[in-house]
């Protein structure tokens, strides 16, 4: 069966590598890019099973980028969770608004809630 | 002292007072207003003599309400005013400024005669405030993105995800680990803090069972009860309604309760949560076999930043602002809490909410 894809949008180099060892131990295929716009440009080239944002990014930030790829229409059905350090509940109505399916705060889960979490989406 | 040279002297502290005055008699109407009140206000003395108070003045609030003046027309009513409640009054071209504002009846024959209101602009004590709190905001979320990344390192490193450490190192990564959470908490506290006290605590109510919640808290608390031989009870006296109500604040509550009660209490004693609701309201009480509150300290016990003496001597870590948080978030829903305690025999601490029927 072919690996699973989880596309990642994530500009702090420190979740990067987090990001890019625990998803590669826990089997995915994984593309992570530095801001929201290039998001949107790779899940136009292949389609993800899964798309993780950061919330604050350069360019084009986490708001923006769920309304960007909720409007291709490939991906109308795609998983997408914010994984922030925002924790307003404000910031969360509003992505959930918007389209996102969960919103995780970032310093408040274990890692491997995250890859549990991360698991049963994909399952 | 004759009666003309008492009237100079009042008429002296008057025109030195710094602050707004005005007088108000029977009915609300004004019966004198200062110079500096005045100047506030923009509205002369001439224009407003003889006025009602609340006709010129509308009192308007940042949160709609809890304001306004008694049943008999005088008692102008701030005492019992919401924590975080700005008052605004109205300038004569209609704009508003912050009011921190002070009241006296004025007393005449055992009857109320009328009321002394002395007022401030308060714009920039305000700003200050805000200031200080965006501050404590931001800095909190700068520090929790890289407190954040260090976490997941470190639970990495300790699961074997960037290949097995020998043990002691696994130790001391341990150790670094806890470190972190700790510091996380203190960011998380602070900005729970400064949400409160900018009155914007979040708020996301839902169909909660409350027993289920507190249970939840004690099984992820049994661990450490464990580590010190400290025997954790549950008692539920009946079964417990569900609130809406938002389940992570009150699990906040419940959670700072159980683990302070946890914290403090020696190895091999005990902590007892009792959790009784009816159609009414729900009851919690934590009692624990622990080092208790000195009778000196517990007037301010639930203030910001306060730890008890005997509570900082025990080495035992804590920031001073899970009690505060506790009181703004029962308050915050009509509830209420409390404790007794002696020191050297233990503490109980109770609160109680409402139950809003669903």
């Amino acid at each position: 069966m072919d690996k699973k894809y989880i596309l990642i949008a994530e500009d702090d180099k420190f979740y990067t590598n987090i990001y890019r060892v625990k998803m590669a131990k826990l089997g995915y295929d994984v593309m992570i890019v530095g801001d929201g716009s290039q998001a949107v440009e790779e899940a136009k080239k292949r389609r993800p099973d899964l798309i993780l944002l950061d919330m604050i990014m350069p360019v084009m930030d986490g708001f923006e980028t769920i309304k960007a790829l909720r409007q291709l229409p490939d991906l109308k059905e795609t998983k997408i969770i914010i994984l922030s350090s925002l924790s307003q509940a404000e910031d969360r109505q509003k992505a959930i608004d918007l389209g996102a399916n969960d919103y995780w705060i970032k310093a408040n889960m274990p890692i491997n809630e995250l890859g549990d979490s991360i698991q049963k989406l994909l399952a | 002292m004759d009666l003309s040279d008492l009237t100079a002297r009042y008429e002296a502290v008057i025109r030195g007072l710094g602050s707004g005055l005005i007088i108000t008699g029977l009915l609300n109407k004004i019966s004198f207003i200062n110079d500096k009140a005045c100047e506030l206000t923009g509205w002369n003395q001439e224009e407003i003599v003889g006025k009602s108070f609340e006709e010129i003045f509308p009192i308007v609030t940042n949160d709609q309400g809890k304001s306004g003046f008694s049943q008999d027309g005088v008692l102008f009513q701030l005492a019992n005013s919401a924590k975080g409640t700005v008052y605004y009054l109205t300038r004569k071209d209609g704009t508003n400024f912050p009011a921190g504002m002070t009241t006296s009846s004025i007393i005449v024959g055992g009857k109320v005669a009328g009321t002394a209101i002395v007022f401030s602009d308060i714009t920039e004590k305000l700003s200050a405030e805000k200031a200080k709190s965006d501050f404590i905001a931001i800095t909190s979320h700068q520090l929790r993105t890289p407190l954040g990344s260090m976490r997941w390192n470190l639970e990495m490193l300790l699961s074997g995800d960037y290949g097995q450490l020998p043990q002691e190192a696994k130790i001391a990564v341990d150790q670094v680990l806890e470190n972190d959470m700790r510091m996380l908490e203190m960011v998380n506290n602070l900005l729970d803090v400064s949400r409160i006290d900018q009155g914007r605590v979040p708020n996301l109510p839902t169909s909660t069972d409350l027993g289920d919640a507190v249970r939840q808290v004690i099984k992820e608390l049994d661990l450490t009860a464990k580590s010190k031989a400290i025997n954790l009870i549950y008692e539920s006296k009946t079964i417990c309604p569900r609130v809406n109500i938002d389940p992570k604040r009150f699990r906040d509550v419940v959670e700072n309760l159980i683990s302070n009660a946890v914290k403090y209490t020696p190895e091999h004693g005990e902590v007892k949560v009792v959790v009784d609701g009816n159609e009414k309201e729900f009851n919690f009480s934590v009692s624990d076999t622990g080092m208790g509150i000195p009778l000196a300290e517990q007037e301010r016990l639930f203030h910001r930043f306060f730890r008890a003496a005997n509570a900082i001597k025990s080495q035992a870590d804590g920031s001073g602002l899970g009690l505060y948080i506790v009181k703004s978030y029962v308050e915050n829903w009509g509830g209420k809490v409390w404790f007794k305690s002696e020191e050297g025999k233990g503490t109980t601490f109770y609160f109680k909410i409402p139950v809003v029927l669903q």
